[in-house]
């Protein structure tokens, strides 16, 4: 036993060393160069002349650079390992993208995805990687960062010499990562936008059953009591689907429940427009915070709104049983007319055979609805893009994702490779060439000139994205990154009922019918959720369960009477679970969101 | 040879008590329930384990439209064979395959032999150490050090993105070898001393005695081995993280059915997933049937190749006087 404890000893002793020795000592400030002017402002009058001597030095800054790069690309192929938690691949990246990067920078990448155990064993053995990427930039980030597993971007001029790109035009993004890294950069976050006046694609677009909306006479729709109405009248008129099965008005699922039931928290956000925000819902326009289990409140009535479907037969009986493959086959079939996603409504049911049957699913958003619209980031989101302190190569790393941060990068990320997949026109426009377009209708596209597979099996592994897919593209000619927004993408209606749709709401796009909406916008800001305590996380879970439980019990109540007990319940139960707590820890983020927000006004 | 008056008596008497018997035995309605309530419930029970695999099977080999809106059921429509074939040409599966492969026969035959070979030398009185070295080896099953500690062991002894981390820390199975050691103690001990009066060495006797006696119980921890060497994946997962070419078939799986949570948590903390990512992510129903498939049939096969072994009464006769 003696022997065995002087072992532990020894190696305690030798974990503390090495984790010791990893750290660095540079504390130094976070460069928030002055000089950096917003990028956008360019086009705004300046001098020609100015904007020729630009050019000119912008054009000796790329040689310096890629001289600077020819003297780091290893001479034989290296193999990085990318600890990433986003990943939903594990190994090496095959296909275009992995060609590209042989190509570029001769690496191969060996994706390294984070399921249960990954993540404690590479912290324990004190290398997480050559690049690491992050799900959320709290808890296992920033104890990354404590345990110096992480390098540095300021170490050497790391980010100034590799990284010149990154440097030069996310200086917000690199802000905000040294504010929560503790005042150095060690990367940024995704999805950065360069103007914070901008909005993303709305994401509660309420899919609803546009040719059955058709046949009913396009009936008014003002708020969800209409919404209940308008799905009653399509079940009679359509009651069963594609399979001869039974129809009903939405079906849902449980896998993405979080603190509350997913669906009902979202068409709050869909309906009202508040965002979710620990128990309860945030009006970021107000900036009041709305408890959920507030009388009359958002998520209550939403609640009472799935209730009162189901009490109808309108509510698949499996919603809360099946999974997402279970939603999705309803969403596939026509087994469900309505969801307030985009991505699972008519992304799901629009397919060429049912727009060949004059069928399809398209945006109509009651009358009072005012689904919150996120605005874009300047500062980044929360998934960082972080190089591991024990790398051998971090200046081949700095470069990779300095790369990525570039717009070719970003494009080649989402589209595939330049010139093969899309091209800029004579006049500056983003196009797709006939391989990318056919890539983007169908992953299984085989690739072409001289990449090989399918683009899925080249796809983009890392799944973490640099700009904002909406962020304006600053080598196009006013584009975004965003391929259903380009000009040469925008087409003719590709069927009846699409061309009906057009015909009715004056829009060519999703996203442009929303422009007429009174969307609620979000913006970006820098607020992220302050770390909870163990005590905090124990009453919180528990309040969770009880929660979710208890909607789901509610959903399914046969009658009014049976919907208001449960909910009594419900309040009941989460309040000796500590409830109110747990909402005086979410008033007090308010609080913080508010002050994030004015701070960007 | 006539049969005398006594035997034919005696054969009679059987018929008639058999005839009489089992006439009884037939009109009595309570056995008929009895039987027909118990097949039945086995049959459901039957049915109830074999419908997941059955309905896996047809799925896969079924229209892949068809299977995608949830058609499949009971009947197999549309048959054919692309999804396996088109398994085969997804390069890191086949080599998945392999290592799988290679993991189970390797690691198990080693274990049987070690597992045989430790097994009847912890039932020797004359060893020396035995009981020390006994309790060294069985102690081992009562703690565990907890995946930390025991990947940090396996790095620092150099195992780590190694094919060997699958076949070294399980040649030692302390529960094999009790189950050895047990089972040898049980064969007559006047077997190997008649050997020993012979001649024969501890070799020998391990070799032309111990080994075919103990063919049961080593088909048993065969099995035992292979079908854990088949299943395993921790290991895959915890230790090949720099080294995806030894990723086991297990492994794969794993990362293909875990495809729609991992995109349910992107979603979940926010930010928009993009859309081929999404398509990527759920496209692969048919392609993780099959791949449930490819998994479970091997280790199927195992039992019945196993069941020769499980010989019975070999013993019976051995030792006579």
């Amino acid at each position: 036993m003696k022997a065995k404890k002087i072992v532990a000893l020894l190696l305690a002793a030798a974990m503390t060393i090495s984790l010791v020795a990893c750290g660095n000592s540079t504390d130094a400030p976070a460069s928030t160069d002055s000089d950096i002017t917003d990028v956008e402002a360019d086009d705004d009058a300046e001098v020609d002349e100015a904007d020729a001597a630009d050019e000119t030095d912008a054009e000796e800054d790329a040689d310096d650079y890629d001289e600077l790069l020819a003297e780091i690309i290893p001479e034989e192929t290296v193999t990085l390992d990318v600890f990433d938690q986003l990943a939903n691949y594990s190994g090496e990246q095959i296909g275009w993208f992995g060609q590209i990067m042989l190509e570029k920078f001769n690496v191969k990448l060996n994706i390294i995805p984070d399921p249960d155990g990954v993540y404690e064993t590479r912290m324990e053995s004190g290398n997480l990687g050559d690049i690491v990427i992050w799900g959320n930039d709290s808890d296992e980030y920033l104890q990354a960062i404590e345990k110096g597993m992480l390098y540095d971007w300021n170490e050497d001029d790391l980010l100034s010499e590799y990284g010149p790109y990154i440097k030069e035009n996310m200086p917000f993004a690199l802000e905000k990562n040294a504010q929560i890294s503790g005042g150095t950069t060690y990367g940024y976050g995704f999805d950065v936008a360069v103007d914070s006046s901008a909005r993303q694609d709305v994401m509660y677009t309420w899919d609803l059953r546009w040719d059955l909306y058709k046949e009913l006479g396009y009936p008014e729709m003002k708020n969800l009591d209409d919404v209940v109405s308008v799905l009653e009248q399509m079940k009679e008129i359509c009651p069963t689907d594609d399979n001869g099965k039974t129809t009903y008005g939405v079906s849902l699922f449980n896998d993405w429940d979080g603190d509350m039931v997913m669906f009902v928290k979202s068409t709050a956000s869909a309906y009202y427009g508040y965002d979710e925000f620990g128990f309860g819902l945030y009006d970021p326009v107000e900036q009041k915070y709305y408890p959920c289990l507030e009388e009359n409140g958002p998520y209550l009535t939403c609640l009472k709104f799935y209730n009162t479907l189901y009490q109808k037969g309108l509510l698949d009986p499996d919603s809360q049983t099946q999974k997402y493959d279970g939603m999705m086959e309803d969403y596939q079939n026509g087994t469900a007319f309505l969801n307030v996603f985009n991505f699972l409504g008519s992304a799901l049911y629009n397919s060429e055979s049912h727009a060949a049957e004059g069928k399809a699913m398209y945006p109509c958003p009651p009358a009072d609805a005012q689904p919150i619209v996120y605005g874009q980031n300047v500062y980044g989101g929360n998934r960082p893009w972080t190089i591991g302190a024990k790398t051998e190569y971090p200046e081949l790393c700095m470069a990779i994702i300095n790369w990525l941060a570039t717009p070719e990068g970003r494009m080649t990320m989402e589209y595939g490779p330049k010139d093969v997949c899309w091209y800029y026109d004579e006049n500056g426009k983003t196009c797709f060439t006939e391989l990318g377009r056919a890539a983007k209708l169908d992953i299984t596209t085989e690739m072409a000139d001289g990449y090989s597979g399918t683009f899925d099996d080249g796809g983009f592994k890392m799944n973490n994205t640099s700009w904002a897919i909406d962020a304006a593209n600053p080598d196009s000619n006013g584009d975004t990154y965003n391929y259903k927004k380009w000009e040469s993408f925008v087409t003719e209606p590709g069927s009846e009922i699409e061309a009906d749709w057009r015909e009715y709401t004056g829009c060519t796009t999703f996203d442009s019918r929303f422009d007429t909406v009174n969307y609620r916008l979000a913006p970006g800001t820098m607020y992220s959720a302050s770390p909870k305590s163990d005590e905090l996380m124990v009453l919180w879970n528990q309040v969770a369960t009880c929660i979710k439980d208890n909607s789901w019990k509610a959903i399914y109540a046969n009658s009014d009477e049976e919907f208001d007990k449960i909910v009594a319940d419900m309040i009941s139960q989460a309040e000796e679970y500590g409830y109110a707590t747990c909402v005086e820890f979410q008033e007090n983020e308010a609080k913080l969101r508010a002050a994030a927000e004015d701070a960007v006004k | 040879m006539a049969k005398t008056a006594q035997e034919k008596a005696d054969l009679k008497a059987e018929r008639i008590y058999e005839r009489t018997h089992k006439k009884r035995y037939r009109t009595r309605p309570g056995d008929v329930v009895f039987n027909v309530l118990n097949y039945l419930v086995f049959t459901l029970f039957t049915i109830a384990c074999i419908f997941p695999f059955y309905y896996l099977f047809i799925n896969t080999i079924s229209d892949n439209d068809l299977v995608i809106k949830g058609l499949i059921n009971f009947v197999p429509k549309g048959i054919h064979l692309d999804n396996y074939k088109s398994l085969l040409n997804v390069s890191d599966l086949s080599n998945a395959f392999i290592v799988s492969i290679a993991r189970t026969f390797l690691g198990t035959a080693l274990m049987v032999a070690a597992s045989g070979f430790v097994g009847y030398l912890v039932t020797k009185q004359e060893m020396w150490g035995r009981k020390f070295w006994y309790r060294f080896l069985i102690i081992t099953m009562y703690f565990n050090a907890g995946l930390i500690p025991w990947f940090l062991n396996m790095q620092m002894l150099g195992l780590t993105n190694t094919f060997w981390a699958y076949i070294v820390p399980g040649i030692v199975a302390p529960y094999n070898i009790i189950l050895v050691k047990t089972y040898i103690e049980s064969i007559p001990a006047e077997l190997e001393e008649s050997a020993e009066m012979d001649g024969a060495t501890y070799m020998t006797v391990f070799r032309k005695i111990i080994w075919p006696l103990s063919k049961p119980i080593l088909a048993t921890i065969a099995i035992f081995g292979a079908v854990g060497h088949w299943n395993s994946f921790t290991d895959s997962l915890i230790l090949m993280q720099s080294a995806p070419n030894l990723y086991t078939l297990q492994h794969r799986l794993y990362i293909y059915l875990n495809q729609a949570s991992n995109l349910s948590a992107l979603m979940e903390s926010g930010g928009q997933v993009s859309e081929s990512v999404i398509k990527s992510a759920l496209s692969g129903k048919v392609i993780k049937y099959t791949i449930s498939m490819v998994t479970v049939i091997p280790i199927l096969v195992v039992y019945p190749f196993m069941q020769r072994y499980f010989e019975k009464g070999i013993m019976l006769g051995a030792v006579k006087g």
